[in-house]
Formats: structure tokens, C-alpha cells, sequence
């Protein structure tokens, strides 16, 4: 994939083309495609394969030189048209800063839990903070549940994420009511 | 952009829900269809990708994605995917009529889809066969035509399914006459939403061969317009088409301009506008419409009328009465805004009072036809008299004397022949009981302004045009006004006497007057003065002067609905810039290449679009104005209030501590920008002036300087801010710093010669006095496709009855049609040793010696070639000609 800057976060939309950088996983299962909002960059995973609903999805976004990286998980679930699909937000000012301004690198791939060390908990931590809408969080809660009901070798905090989805989810239904 | 609508309609139909959303935004709100269909005419064999997006599109989608963005409005959504259907298959009929002349199936296949018959199967009638036609769009007539006659039920639909194919056509640059438009009216609308005022723009056409109908625009159908607001118009056209019949042979369409966006993440949403007070403007509108009238444009109708025709109730008056605050950003120069309404918004005396005081008259009116009759009068208002029948255009006119309360002002200057000529025509036209002034140019502000007040008034501006006047900068100025109070108000109309011979004269008044309808000084004042009294009596003879336009020599800039125009790639590279709303579009061309043509087709595009516009051609400005930046930013800022009807002064404004870069930049985004609120596309013509005056750098910084906020402050208004630069000189000879420089960014248009395929082309638009190809060919090596000369030549041979061998004969000759030309541009050289010398090297095979020389006579019009080394004449004419007298 060829270096590709980010907005810049003080930056107007229509000076320039808006950013869009697509990927697909290794076995072409899945796609991903990061793209620009008003104020954020949203990235999309999706796959047609009813295989991965419910499934894990590790992300990686490299900057320049592939020296910064962000880490970040998704989880994908039913949507429209036989897809199914997950989603990680990131604003500007995070992306820019973190990546130092360009994009070089864009990685997907389905993750199987028991890989996961604790390097990556708090990735995955980070990743259930923020949820665009309610199906995913009810993703996250089954993939948690098929994590807890497998016998792991490595301890996942699976308990401090099952503590956060219910917080959200208390806070989410508080926030509707 | 015709794969692009293919992408988006595959996306809509089979992506996830965000694929979804952005695809219908992208195709619906940002346009993305409409210019995708407009490319496939141009596009071959673009009907296979139509009908593949036609298939997504018409599929069993899942909607809700798109449902949800919209709000929930799922009706909403269906009615614009089946718009969306029609509009590609009306698509695919202005290809069909384009490219494969003798698809009749099909097109009958693709006719009935734009109806909106989804799945056309049983193609009952065969469309007959036709003869080879002109063009495309007498094809499309032809074939909905066929349509209509099997299907009379169904013409509502027919006629704006015709329409929306003749748009797609006119589109393109080849097919830009496609629509026929008779009469077109713009009036303003007070629209009220979340206690703020707004001003929106009802636009209606006449449009020639129709079958009586009305309908919305197909490019606007996608709005986001409030059904109560399509209601409205569409009962307005009821009540005016039982008053005054439905039209014979033509349609009318409608659309809104300015309609403010509500601002959403998914976009498309409508924007929830109080729209009952647009009945009573569109009622007025539609009758002035019907009627060939043109409503003032500082009046506006604000009501709602009941089915016997008199005038509601409409909100949006009382407390802050935002719609009465809106309609004060109507005033023009000072000149009282008048709202239109019902007796049931009458105003308290007091209420009443302060508005007038603010410069807003509120006029009761009992029923729609008065408002439509106030609504013609503006400031004259107040003198009407009891209210008439309003006159009916298509009626004889009874032969009154009417015509002699016009006023009419003389232009002449002191102590020379236009005098003379000025106080004969009065005193003739006076003595037949007229109102006449003669007025010559004034210094002083209060002078200037009394002057031009006096201008506003006249109904008939008659400049008198002679060896001594073409030079009065001051003169020059006054018609300046006049030109630009009737493009804003619909008068005075301006009518240039001519006591000169108007071919080949020079000077600051000859462009603004040369390409108008104008009379000729024969020696006899009677004679002109009755030619006057008839421009009295039917402004008719003035408006379809198309005739005599064409029967005069070319002089340069062709008029816009000019038949001899022929449309290069650059004028669809304009039209894209000025729809995806570029920063800055630079149009670079030598000489008499057409750059003012251009320039004149692109801001036409953008009237047509409701952007705003303004002109500003730099030989126009006086040596007062170029000589301090101050000043000329001064006229500059004067120059653009008065074309956008601004109340403001920048005299007002001007902050003397800051300098007048800096008063002219808060000036123009705060004051103009931010009180308009469509974009506005601002083109600058021979912008050169300025490259050799000693603040044009500061001036072209400033330009660039807007370019770059674009992109660091979004909150400015830039990104509404097209500039169109049109020159000829080499910009890099005299801005050297490029980071000051608008000539290194934004879109680069690059005129050329004509092609021998356009100089075909050309002779076929005159008629065909060049016999067969050979000829042609003949007639573009001698004049290298130099687009001015070409017409020239060609209306020689038209008109004079020439042959080629002729022309070629005599065309060196300084009494030919190309002598004075030829003259002019030996004198150019001559008048630099140094370029003549350089001149004389090109002539005798050398390259230029230095890329200043080379760019300089190649922005003069005599280079041609990529490069000095490069170098040679433009055309076998001017190597012939400047060889003997060069060498």
C-alpha cells in the first residue's frame, strides 16, 4: 500500500479529496475500509462469510515507515444485504497524531482469542470503549461469551470487559430511557 | 464520473449500511447522478452501464439503511429511487438519440422507463421510423411525440420526461441549445425556519415544444424540498393556468435556489421550511412568467391566496418577523425593499412606520392578481394608480401613447459631435411630447451618484458613440451602470447611436457597446429619432435583435445565444469546475482565442446553477482606478455590491488604520460573502492589466492567500468562492514568488486554436460557404484555426457571397476583411524594435532567443509552437503578411 496522508485534524474536508484507504485479510475473507467523517475517521470491516459473524478482528494501522502503529478489535455481526460487519472510530487528532500524519499500512484479520497475550489487552480494552450503535455491543457480549465458555490458555481480563460492556450497556439504555 | 454513478448505484444495492448511506448521498445529494448521465451522452456505448445501474437501482434493495438516514421517511426514500430510475433511463435516451439513430426499439424501451414503467416488456407500438434528423433533441421530441400520441392520459409525465432528457442533452456542451427556453422569471421567496428568515430563489422556464404541462426540474428533484412547499407551487399553477390557459406547445418547470441545507451526518435531509408564503410569490410569478414580465426584483409577495384568488394569512411577520428581516437583504443600492402581502398580515401604523424606516414597505394587497401587478412596480409602488388589467404580451399592442412616459437619457461629452447630435435628438423627441434628458459625464461623488440614480430611473439609455466618446473612461462607466442596473432590475435598456463606423475602432466604451443592438448616425435626426420612438413603442424590436447581431461583423465576445459559438472541450472542463466549485479556474489563451466567450458560457453556467455571479473585466478600469491599490480595491468592492445588489459601502466599512489588502479581504468575506448565501463564482477578464501594474502582486497574493484558507479555516466562506481568471500573458514573467501566486494552482484551461474538425464545424453553423472538405482544409492552413479570423472569414464568405479563392486572394490586402486586423497586429510589433526584431528571426526560421520574447508575442496572438524553440507564426496569413512587411 502506498503512504497515504491523513487529514490534517485543523483541516477542511473539501480542500482536499477525501482520505479512503481499503485492505482485504490475507485469505481475501475479509475487507476493511477506512474512511474520513466530518470530524472522524471511521474504519469498516466486513466479510460475507457467515463463518465470522461473531467473529474477532484484529486491526493494524501503520504510520509512516511502519515506526507507529495503532492496534485496535472489532467484532463482526449480521448487517444488511448477507454482510456482516464491524466498525472502529478514531478522530483525526488521534490518527494524525498517533500515525505522525501518514498512513502506510493496513492490516485485517480474524483473530483467534487464544493468541492474545496480555500486549494486546489493552488494545482490546481500548476497543470496547466506544460503540457506534447497539449491535455491536451485543457483538462484543457474544464473542465474550464464546471466549468464556472456551478454556483459554492464557487469562484474558475478560472480566473487567464484561464489567465495561455492562456499564455501557446500563449507560447506554439510561441515556434512551 | 458515468463509472463512479455505476460504483455507487452497485454499492447502494449491495453494500452494508454505510456503503449504503454514502452511496445515496453521493448519487442523490451530492449530484453524482445527474453528472454521470450527463457524461453518458458524451460516452460510447454508455447504455450498457446505464442499464446496469438502472438494474441495481430498480432491484429489491434493502432500503433501510437509507430509510434510516432519511429520518425514517421511508415514502421519501421510494419516491426518490424511482426519480432516480427515471432519470437514468432519460439518460439512456438522450444517448440512444446521440450515438445510435436507428435504436427505435430501444429508445421506445427507454422512453417508457423514463415514464417510469419499471420493466417494460410488451412493446406494444412500434415507434415509426423517422428521417435523419438535425440533432438529438429534435429525435427526442420526435419519439415522446410518438409516445404522447399513443398515450394521450399519461402527458404530465411525457413532458417532464422530455424535459428531463433535453436537460441531461444541454448538458453537454454540443447539445447546450437542446432546451428552448422562451421566458425565464426568478423571484424571490421568504421561507421561515426555527425563527430565522430565509430568502430562496423560485426559478421558472418556459420551455418550447412541450404539451402544456408543469413540472419540477429533473436536477432538482433530489432536494431536500418539504412536500407542503411542491403543493404550494403546484396549486399557485392551477389557479394561474384556469386565469389564464394553459400553453400551447410549451411546458414550464420550476425549481428552488438557496434552499438552505440542514446539516446531517448521512446528509439529504430535508430541511424543514415553512413554505405556504410561497404561493402567493409563485402565483405572481407564474403570471408575470406567462405574461413575458420581468417582477422587480426588490419586490417580493409573501402570502398565501385562497382558491377565489385573495390573499391569506401567512406566518413569520409577527414578533422578530424573520421573514420581513430576510427580505431586507433585497435592497439594491438604497432602494426601498417592498414586501407584498394580505390584509391579514396588515401591520400596526406604528410597526409599519419602523420598517419603513429600516427601508422596507409593506404593501397590502386584496387579491393574488394585484400582489402579481405591485410586484412589476418596485419603488414606483407608491405612484400607482388604481390597479389595471395587466396586459397580455401575446395580445396586439392597441397603439397608445404609453411609450412617451418612458424616460430616456442621452450620454454624449462636452464639446464634441455627440453634443450636437444629443441636443438635435432631444429637442425632436421632446417636441413629440417625450421625456428626455441628455446627461454627460460628472466628477464629484454627488455628481456621480445623482448620475447614476438618474440611470437607475431612465427606461432607454441611449450612449452616443463617435471617434471622441469610445475613449471617456466616464462614459464608459455610465453605460457600465446602466448595463449592470438591467441585468439586476430588467431596465433601462441600452441602446448605442453609432456616429462612427463601428469596425475596427478601439476604446475603453467600444466593448461594452459593440455587441448590443444598436442605430446608426445617417446625418438625419428625424430618421434616428424615429427609430427611438419604435424602440419606445416595442421593446420587442430590441430584445429579438438576434437578427442584426448576426448580420454584424464578429467583433470578438459572441453572445450567448449565439449560433456561431462553437463549444471546445474547455467549455466542458469550465462547466466541472464551476460545479465541483473550485477554488480558482485560470483560462489561459492568447489573443482573440475566445477567453471572454468562454468566461461569458462558464458564468451562464453558474447563473443556471443559482450561484450567484459577478464580472469584472479589468480594461474597463479607469487609469484613477489602477493607479492606487487603495482605489482600485475601492472599485473593486463598489463594483461587486452594485452586481450583487448589496446594501453596503465600502466606503463605510473601510478602516483607515489597516491597509487595503486587509480592507478589502474583511470586506469581501464579511460583507459579501457572508450576506450572500449561494456560491459565488467570481470571473475576472484580462486579468494581464494587472500584471504590470505595481500592486498586482499584493492583489494576486490576496487571491491565493483565500485559495490556501480554504483549507486552513473552514469556518470562512471561501469554499463558496469560484474565481475564473482569464488572461493571456505569461504570469511568471511578473510574479515571481510562486507561494503568492494563484497561477500555480486550482484548474488550468487552456485555449487553443480550432481544430480542422471545428472549423467544419464552424462553416456548417454559417451556412456552408466553404464548398466541400477541401476547402476547409484550404481555409484552416491559411488561418491556423485562429478562432476570431475564422469567424470573420467565414462571415465574409457568407455574407458577401465570396468564394475562397477570393478571400485567399485578397486577404493581405489592407481593404479586406482581414486588413485592419492585420494592421493592428504589425503595429503591435513595430512598436517594440526588440520584439519586431525577434519577430523578423521567427519569420526567417530561428527560434525565439529568450523565453520573455517568445511568450510575449505569443500572448499577443502571433506564436504558435510549445516552446521558443518551437517558435513559429501562428498562420500562414500572418507569415505572409509580416514577411513583407518585416523583411
Amino acid at each position: 500500500m502506498s503512504l497515504a496522508p491523513l487529514p490534517h485534524p485543523q483541516a477542511l474536508v473539501a480542500g482536499s479529496s477525501p482520505l479512503r484507504i481499503v485492505a482485504s485479510s490475507a485469505d481475501d475473507s475479509l475487507e476493511a475500509e477506512l474512511s474520513e467523517e466530518e470530524t472522524s475517521l471511521v474504519l469498516e470491516v466486513r466479510s460475507r462469510d457467515a463463518r465470522l459473524n461473531h467473529h474477532l478482528v484484529g486491526i493494524l494501522l501503520y504510520g509512516r515507515g511502519r515506526n507507529h502503529v495503532i492496534e485496535g478489535f472489532t467484532v463482526l455481526h449480521p448487517d444488511v444485504e448477507g454482510w456482516y460487519t464491524g466498525h472502529a472510530k478514531y478522530t483525526k487528532e488521534e490518527l494524525y497524531t498517533r500515525l505522525h500524519g501518514c498512513c502506510e499500512g493496513l492490516v485485517v484479520s480474524p483473530v483467534d482469542p487464544s493468541l492474545l497475550g496480555p500486549p494486546e489487552w489493552e488494545a482490546l480494552e481500548a476497543s470496547t470503549r466506544e460503540f457506534p450503535d447497539a449491535a455491536s455491543r451485543h457483538a462484543w457480549m457474544r464473542w465474550l461469551e464464546t471466549a468464556e465458555s472456551r478454556n483459554l490458555p492464557h487469562a484474558l481480563p475478560l472480566s473487567t470487559l464484561r464489567a465495561r460492556l455492562g456499564a455501557e450497556g446500563a449507560s447506554g439504555q439510561a441515556a434512551q430511557s | 464520473m458515468l463509472a463512479q454513478l455505476l460504483d455507487l448505484s452497485c454499492l447502494l444495492a449491495t453494500g452494508t449500511t454505510r456503503q449504503k448511506q454514502h452511496a445515496w448521498q453521493a448519487l442523490l445529494s451530492q449530484g453524482c447522478l445527474w453528472r454521470g448521465c450527463e457524461e453518458a451522452v458524451q460516452t460510447p456505448d454508455s447504455v450498457r452501464s446505464l442499464e446496469r445501474a438502472y438494474q441495481y437501482l430498480s432491484g429489491d434493495w434493502d432500503r433501510s439503511p437509507v430509510v434510516e438516514a432519511c429520518l425514517g421517511d421511508s415514502q421519501c426514500v421510494e419516491e426518490r429511487t424511482e426519480a432516480a430510475c427515471r432519470i437514468l433511463a432519460a439518460a439512456a435516451v438522450a444517448s440512444l438519440a446521440v450515438t445510435s439513430r436507428d435504436a427505435s426499439r430501444d429508445l421506445q424501451h427507454w422512453g417508457f422507463r423514463a415514464l417510469g414503467d419499471r420493466n417494460p416488456v410488451q412493446v406494444t407500438h412500434e415507434i415509426p421510423a423517422w428521417q435523419p434528423r438535425e440533432n438529438g433533441a429534435e429525435l427526442v421530441r420526435y419519439c415522446f411525440g410518438q409516445l404522447l400520441s399513443r398515450m394521450p392520459q399519461r402527458t404530465a409525465r411525457i413532458a417532464s420526461a422530455q424535459s428531463t432528457v433535453l436537460s441531461i442533452l444541454a448538458g453537454s456542451p454540443q447539445y447546450a441549445g437542446s432546451l428552448s427556453r422562451i421566458h425565464q422569471v426568478r423571484c424571490p421567496v421568504l421561507l421561515a425556519r426555527g425563527g430565522k428568515g430565509y430568502i430562496v430563489w423560485l426559478w421558472l422556464e418556459r420551455l418550447a415544444g412541450g404539451y402544456g404541462e408543469f413540472f419540477q426540474a429533473a436536477n432538482t428533484l433530489f432536494d431536500p424540498l418539504q412536500p407542503d412547499l411542491k403543493l404550494a407551487i403546484d396549486d399557485a399553477w392551477q389557479m394561474v393556468a384556469e386565469r389564464q390557459g394553459r400553453l400551447e406547445g410549451e411546458d414550464v418547470r420550476w425549481w428552488l435556489g438557496g434552499v438552505p441545507w440542514e446539516e446531517h451526518p448521512q446528509g439529504g435531509r430535508p430541511a424543514p421550511l415553512e413554505g405556504c408564503s410561497l404561493q402567493g410569490a409563485a402565483y405572481a410569478g407564474l403570471l408575470h412568467l406567462l405574461r413575458n414580465q420581468t417582477p422587480h426584483p426588490t419586490c417580493v409577495v409573501a402570502a398565501t391566496v385562497r382558491p377565489n384568488r385573495t390573499l391569506g394569512h401567512v406566518a413569520g411577520f409577527e414578533g422578530s418577523a424573520p421573514k420581513l428581516e430576510a427580505a431586507l437583504r433585497l435592497a439594491n443600492r438604497g432602494e426601498m425593499v417592498t414586501v407584498i402581502t394580505g390584509p391579514e398580515n396588515r401591520p400596526a401604523e406604528t410597526i409599519r412606520r419602523d420598517w419603513e424606516a429600516r427601508g422596507l414597505r409593506l404593501e397590502i394587497a386584496e387579491t393574488a392578481d394585484e400582489a402579481a401587478e405591485l410586484a412589476l412596480l418596485g419603488h414606483d409602488v407608491r405612484s400607482r394608480h388604481a390597479p389595471q388589467p395587466l396586459p397580455n404580451p401575446v395580445e396586439p399592442k392597441a397603439d397608445t401613447d404609453d411609450w412617451k412616459e418612458q424616460e430616456i437619457v442621452l450620454l454624449g461629452q462636452p464639446g464634441s459631435d455627440t453634443e450636437r447630435v444629443a441636443a438635435q435628438l432631444a429637442s425632436l423627441l421632446r417636441s413629440q411630447g417625450c421625456r428626455v434628458q441628455t446627461r454627460t459625464p460628472v466628477s464629484g461623488v454627488g455628481a456621480i451618484l445623482a448620475q447614476e440614480q438618474a440611470i437607475h430611473r431612465a427606461d432607454l439609455v441611449l450612449p452616443l458613440v463617435s471617434a471622441a466618446t469610445v475613449h471617456s473612461e466616464m462614459l464608459a462607466y455610465t453605460v457600465q451602470v446602466a448595463l449592470e442596473a438591467a441585468q439586476h432590475q430588467g431596465r433601462p435598456r441600452v441602446l448605442p447611436v453609432w456616429l462612427t463606423e463601428p469596425t475596427g475602432i478601439q476604446g475603453v466604451l467600444v466593448p461594452l457597446v459593440s455587441d448590443l443592438p444598436s442605430l446608426r448616425w445617417s446625418g438625419s435626426a428625424e430618421r434616428v429619432a424615429g427609430e427611438i420612438r419604435d424602440a419606445l413603442r416595442n421593446p420587442g424590436v430590441l430584445l429579438s435583435s438576434q437578427w442584426r447581431r448576426e448580420l454584424t461583423p464578429p467583433t470578438g465576445v459572441l453572445p450567448l445565444e449565439s449560433r456561431f459559438y462553437v463549444p471546445r472541450d474547455t467549455d466542458e472542463l469550465f462547466a466541472a469546475a464551476i460545479d465541483r466549485q473550485d477554488s480558482i479556474v485560470r483560462i489561459k489563451g492568447a489573443r482573440q482565442m475566445g477567453k471572454t466567450s468562454l468566461l461569458a458560457r462558464g458564468l451562464s453556467v453558474a447563473r443556471a446553477q443559482g450561484k450567484r455571479v459577478l464580472l469584472t473585466d479589468f480594461q474597463v478600469f479607469n487609469r484613477d482606478q489602477l493607479e492606487s491599490v487603495d482605489g482600485f480595491f475601492r472599485a473593486l468592492a463598489r463594483s461587486a455590491v452594485r452586481q450583487l445588489n448589496l446594501d453596503v459601502s465600502p466606503d463605510e466599512v473601510w478602516d483607515p488604520l489597516h491597509g487595503p489588502s486587509w480592507n478589502f479581504r474583511e470586506f469581501f468575506c464579511y460583507e459579501i460573502m457572508e450576506r450572500i448565501e449561494e456560491p459565488l463564482v467570481w470571473g475576472l477578464d484580462e486579468v494581464d492589466r494587472l500584471f504590470t501594474s505595481p500592486f498586482g502582486s499584493e492583489v494576486f497574493g490576496l487571491f491565493r492567500s483565500w485559495h490556501n484558507e480554504r483549507a486552513l479555516n473552514p469556518m470562512l466562506p471561501w469554499s463558496r468562492l469560484t474565481l475564473a481568471l482569464a488572461y493571456a500573458t505569461e504570469a511568471h514573467l511578473f510574479i515571481t514568488d510562486l507561494n503568492q501566486s494563484p497561477f500555480n494552482v486550482g484548474t488550468r484551461i487552456a485555449l487553443r486554436d480550432f481544430s480542422l474538425e471545428q472549423i467544419q464545424e464552424l462553416n456548417a453553423r454559417y451556412g456552408g460557404p466553404l464548398q466541400d472538405s477541401r476547402e476547409e482544409e484550404r481555409y484552416w492552413e491559411l488561418l491556423g484555426g485562429h478562432p476570431y479570423l475564422s469567424h470573420r472569414g467565414l462571415h465574409e464568405l457568407a455574407s458577401q457571397g465570396r468564394t475562397l479563392a477570393e478571400l485567399e486572394r485578397l486577404a493581405e490586402q489592407e481593404d479586406s476583411v482581414f486588413g485592419d486586423h492585420l494592421g493592428h497586429m504589425l503595429l503591435l510589433v513595430l512598436k517594440d524594435p526588440e520584439l519586431a526584431e525577434v519577430m523578423r528571426g521567427v519569420l526567417q526560421g530561428r527560434p525565439c532567443p529568450t523565453p520573455e520574447s517568445y511568450f510575449r508575442l505569443w500572448s499577443a496572438g502571433l506564436l504558435t509552437g510549445l516552446s521558443p524553440r518551437d517558435a513559429r507564426p501562428r498562420c500562414r496569413l500572418y507569415a505572409t503578411y509580416l514577411e513583407r512587411h518585416l523583411l
